[in-house]
């Protein structure tokens, strides 16, 4: 994860002239596929080369007039599919920023906050905006923000949590309330970890949650096994979902409204098919591809997957029926996310974080806790759909009393020892 | 189920109230107002509105709730007069409909790729626009084919095609098959070829018309012969072309050419009329000659003037250096006056659009314009005239105020009829003097026989067709560019949809054309000897024609394209969307016929994962760069496995398409309005290409 690549842009923003408002003080990261008013978009994907945003995405515009500072821009994937070259984490270590804005697809902010060591939290999907993102798969996902303390990430959720008009799959109500203070020391929550999941972990996995369970279990939380019966298929539902989604998405990138478009073409369609084939790399291609397949060869594979998605939705709510939030791991050991060049590989690596885009559940990783032979695979906490709110506190709590280090706390507390 | 006492969904009108009737069809539309569910039916006659009501039979109700569009469906129940004010004028049926108290869902159907309904359910509803991509409706042209207006275009092309064949048995004209495996004739496209397998590296070809059959038919005495058939052309792709159409093929003997015309009108007239169509008789014939010095096209559409008027004479002593010229060099000088059309060809239009970009276009290189104002010529050059040259050009165009004169000159003439033809064609569409539903039948005659080639001459109808005279030396190369054939094309707006000749019936004759032609003796024996053979044994004079039946109807119905009244069309790309056709065939198949080395391909992929990923790439217009192939193989055969897998383990659930519900995605009290960024012009400011305001784009027409 520590590559040595440097930030693409640094733009050296300086916050707010009054340097007041919510946010004053706070520096944030952009990733170059949220639009950023005046800022090359060229970084996203060739598609997009020589195209300059005339606007601010919403969740920027939010940002900027409360205050926040904009040091700059870490390098991603192409389109932001997977990790694939990111320096997300490698930028938020290497420098003095609060904060990261991210788009979570499979996972992405929440695994590269990982790979930083800090906190990574992917909102519930409909509260934050998506308009002026440059995504794929619009079902799925939804601005991130990763940083080193949960303190951050709470007050940009705050302030990004606006209903906005000019994102139609946004909620119209009903939005978290991150401003309001939970009940003090809160309730005992009852967490769950999945049987299925269980099962499908490799022994490093295993032991890291293992570890994970402990801590929260020392601290007098009671953890259960729950069942989710189809959990092995969650990857396929997103492959099959996004993919189709994807490939709509792309339609975008023609070569006649912005970005690249190809030298001599004679027609029409020559100019589609030669600016697409050279601005895609293979990567995202062979997505694309994927999408194409099921999308003008087997349509009944996209609704199938949606019916798997619906009743991995239902499973999951049931769930939340019996425990407060579900922990798993965030990464998956001996996979580097920086290097996968396939679709395939891609969602191997993703298979932890990609159930709640899938479900478009809240979730939080945190640092510190699923750790197996000194590597930190993060642990997740997913809470049901609106829950964002109950689950920061929640993050913010057990990661506050365990005082920043892993391993065995000190008695006190609750603590039985 | 039975089925015997159905009742056609299009046949119930008032007097079927109160009759108990069995109705089957497809679900067109539904409309659930909560406890009364409506259900648009639809059989091939038409479509019938279905109640299902619970108040009084809930249980129907309640099974009808399981309806879909396209689910395939039986219904009894009672025939009622609808509630006044409740009538639909958009269906043939909409005074009445079937109260249901039986349903039976004979087969449901998944979500559909494409709506397929055509009528509103309510006076005045908005219905499904045509926007479908063409690949997705032949890739599930069953579907498309169920549309109302599909199912019409091709009960109507059975229509016409019947009437043809009624007419031609009335004639006493028979219908007489012909080989599909054949030799290959000289049509002039490439071959489609059929390799055989008892005789190795030998290929049979699929016949680009039966010419010869058809001639040999006369030979045989049938006389009268005609058929409905299918050919085929291995083509470059144009867009209302298909690699096999099908042609209605004549051929009479002890004929001349008057027979085919009274014939052919006669025909015409019929299947024209089985749409409606009235096409005025007789058709009038136009020289070939005429039809390019007048149109600068022989297939010219009539519907409008804008006539050629010869202009070269008028400027015979000119002192304008540009004319003097041309003429000097034997060129020519064209005009057309476009009558009254003034105000609407300004002298920007006329110099910016015109002379500078369009006609250079059309391959002249320039245009002269003159607008006339009062009883003056006004004109950038036409200060270069004299008086009397002025005079003569208002009187020899006959132009009057308002009117527009253009000309165009080039020592070339076939540049000046060329070019003016577009433009003349151009002006008609522009200025809307084409008018609409008038039909104007031509025929075209007098043909040259040969045509120039770059080494020799080439036959320009094909080397059957008979000479105006047969004293010519084949030999002399300038005797035989000005033979006429007796070939004629019949054209209608503008449309060939036709042509044919009266034939060669003498093998001398036959073989001075082939030697005309530059064919020697023995390579036409090798591949002739047996029609030169069978023309000796008393072949009697004969002539015929084909009709593009294809276009004819497509004419006749006034479609789009020839695709929308072919069941089962190619793609533009000459390849079919629904079955895959082209496709690669198995190495033992291509070994069996001796052609093992032309499916060699490298060993990895299945090859119908190579196909998939061309073909992929095409629909979804992403190209593919050198060295990613195998990486998208990979990517696609693993959307496969992963669409099995799906379809093992999804359940009967409903799809989710949105982790949220659909009541928070629609977007309310907005009124439309021109974005900001697109008023001020950003919006084109990040476009790779844009001019005037508008996106630019490479051309979207072949």
């Amino acid at each position: 994860m520590k590559t040595k690549k440097k930030p693409l842009l640094s733009l050296n923003r300086r916050p707010a002239a009054d340097g007041r408002g919510e946010l004053a003080g706070v520096s944030v990261l952009i990733s170059p596929n949220f639009s950023v008013r005046g800022r090359p978009a060229g970084a996203v994907s060739r598609a997009l080369k020589g195209f300059t945003a005339p606007e601010d995405s919403t969740a920027v515009r939010l940002l900027r007039e409360a205050g926040a500072a904009f040091p700059g821009a870490p390098r991603i994937s192409e389109m932001g599919f997977g990790l694939a070259g990111d320096t997300t984490a490698a930028t938020l270590e290497g420098t003095r920023c609060t904060a990261a804005l991210g788009l979570d697809t499979l996972g992405e902010i929440r695994v590269a906050a990982t790979g930083a060591a800090v906190t990574g939290y992917k909102p519930s999907y409909g509260i934050f905006s998506r308009a002026g993102v440059i995504g794929l798969v619009p079902s799925m996902e939804c601005p991130g923000v990763a940083a080193r303390d949960i303190s951050p990430i709470r007050k940009i959720a705050a302030v990004l949590a606006t209903v906005d008009e000019e994102d139609f799959s946004m909620l119209r109500r009903g939005l978290p309330d991150f401003r309001r203070d939970g009940p003090p020391g809160g309730r005992p929550a009852t967490l769950g970890v999945i049987r299925e999941c269980l099962a499908a972990l490799l022994p490093e996995e295993t032991e890291a949650l293992r570890q994970a369970v402990a801590i929260l279990e020392k601290r007098g939380y009671t953890v259960r096994e729950v069942t989710l019966p189809d959990f092995d298929i969650f990857p396929l539902a997103h492959q099959i979902i996004g993919s189709v989604e994807a490939s709509s998405s792309a339609g975008n990138y023609d070569g006649v409204r912005f970005g690249y478009r190809a030298k001599d073409c004679g027609n029409w369609n020559e100019m589609y098919i030669k600016t697409r084939g050279e601005a895609f790399g293979t990567l995202l291609k062979s997505y694309l591809f994927q999408g194409a397949y099921f999308q003008f060869r087997d349509y009944a594979a996209f609704e199938n997957a949606c019916r798997i998605r619906r009743r991995l939705v239902e499973e999951t709510e049931k769930i939340f029926g019996e425990v407060d939030f579900l922990l798993l791991p965030t990464r998956r050991h001996g996979r580097e996310v920086g290097e996968e060049k396939t679709v395939a590989g891609t969602y191997q690596a993703f298979a932890f974080t990609l159930p709640a885009n899938v479900t478009g559940s809240p979730a939080v990783s945190l640092p510190g806790f699923a750790v197996s032979g000194g590597t930190d695979l993060g642990l997740q906490v997913v809470g049901p759909h609106l829950s964002d709110a109950r689950l920061l506190e929640f993050a913010g709590r057990i990661a506050d009393s365990r005082g920043g280090a892993p391993g065995p706390v000190k008695p006190g507390g609750g603590g039985t020892g | 189920m039975k089925f015997q006492s159905r009742t056609y969904c299009g046949s119930l009108r008032k007097a079927a109230a109160g009759r108990r009737v069995l109705a089957a069809g497809w679900v067109d539309a539904l409309r659930d107002h909560g406890n009364i569910l409506f259900v648009h039916l639809r059989d091939r006659s038409g479509i019938i509105q279905v109640v299902f009501n619970p108040d009084k039979t809930p249980g129907v109700r309640a099974e009808a709730g399981r309806l879909k569009e396209e689910y395939c469906v039986a219904v009894r129940g009672e025939v009622v007069v609808r509630r006044p004010g409740s009538e639909n004028p958009a269906l043939e049926t909409g005074e009445v409909e079937i109260i249901a108290d039986e349903l039976t869902i004979l087969n449901p159907s998944p979500i559909l790729p494409f709506p397929i309904s055509e009528k509103a359910m309510v006076a005045g509803g908005a219905v499904a626009g045509d926007a479908v991509g063409e690949d997705l409706r032949l890739q599930y042209r069953y579907l498309d084919l169920r549309r109302p207006s599909m199912q019409e275009n091709l009960v109507r092309r059975y229509r016409i095609i019947k009437c043809a064949r009624d007419f031609l048995d009335s004639r006493e004209f028979v219908e007489i098959e012909t080989p599909v495996l054949t030799k290959s004739t000289p049509e002039g496209a490439r071959d489609y070829l059929v390799p055989s397998r008892v005789h190795p590296g030998c290929f049979y070809a699929l016949p680009q018309s039966p010419q010869l059959f058809k001639q040999i038919l006369m030979f045989s005495g049938f006389e009268r012969y005609f058929q409905v058939v299918r050919c085929y052309r291995d083509e470059d792709l144009r867009p209302n072309r298909q690699p096999e159409f099908t042609q209605l093929d004549i051929e009479a003997a002890f004929i001349d050419e008057e027979f085919i015309y009274e014939l052919l009108e006669e025909l015409t007239v019929r299947m024209f009329a089985v749409g409606g169509i009235d096409l005025p008789r007789p058709f009038p014939r136009l020289p070939y000659r005429e039809a390019i010095d007048s149109f600068g096209t022989d297939r010219p559409d009539l519907r409008f003037g804008l006539r050629f008027i010869e202009a070269t004479d008028i400027f015979s002593g000119t002192g304008y250096a540009v004319f003097r010229k041309i003429i000097e060099q034997g060129g020519l000088i064209k005009g057309i006056n476009v009558r009254g059309q003034s105000a609407a060809l300004s002298k920007n239009i006329l110099q910016n659009e015109y002379a500078q970009r369009l006609v250079p276009e059309f391959g002249a290189r320039g245009m002269t314009w003159m607008r006339v104002a009062g009883d003056t010529l006004e004109s950038n050059i036409v200060r270069f005239f004299t008086a009397g040259e002025r005079t003569n050009i208002l009187e020899r165009f006959g132009a009057g105020d308002g009117d527009v004169i253009l000309m165009i000159a080039d020592q070339n003439p076939q540049i000046v009829t060329d070019a003016l033809g577009r433009l003349r064609l151009h002006l008609g569409n522009r200025l809307g003097l084409i008018p609409e539903g008038e039909y104007r039948p031509v025929w075209i005659t007098d043909f040259p026989l040969f045509e120039a080639a770059e080494d020799g001459l080439t036959s320009r109808h094909h080397p059957f067709t008979a000479p105006d005279r047969d004293d010519f030396d084949p030999g002399d190369r300038e005797d035989l560019l000005s033979l006429r054939s007796r070939a004629y094309d019949l054209v209608v707006n503008g449309e060939e949809l036709g042509g044919g000749s009266i034939r060669i019936n003498s093998a001398d004759l036959q073989a001075r054309i082939f030697r005309a032609l530059g064919l020697e003796d023995t390579v036409a024996r090798e591949r002739f000897g047996f029609f030169l053979d069978a023309l000796k044994y008393g072949a009697p004079p004969h002539g015929g024609i084909a009709l593009g039946l294809d276009r004819v109807t497509a004419m006749i119905l006034g479609a789009p394209s020839i695709r929308e009244v072919i069941a089962f069309p190619k793609n533009r790309a000459a390849a079919c969307p629904l079955t895959g056709a082209p496709s690669p065939v198995d190495r033992e198949q291509l070994r069996e016929l001796n052609l093992a080395d032309a499916g060699e391909r490298s060993a990895v992929p299945a090859p119908e994962d190579i196909d998939l990923v061309s073909s992929l790439s095409w629909v979804s217009r992403i190209g593919i760069r050198e060295g990613e192939r195998s990486a998208l193989e990979a990517a696609v055969g693993e959307a496969k496995d992963a669409a099995e897998r799906a379809g093992e383990r999804a359940g009967e659930e409903e799809p989710l398409y949105s982790p949220i519900k659909a009541g928070g995605r629609e977007r309310t009290g907005r009124d439309p309005r021109v974005h900001p960024l697109a008023r001020d012009g950003s919006l084109l400011k990040g476009a790779p290409s844009a001019k005037n305001g508008y996106f630019k784009v490479p051309a979207i027409l072949e």
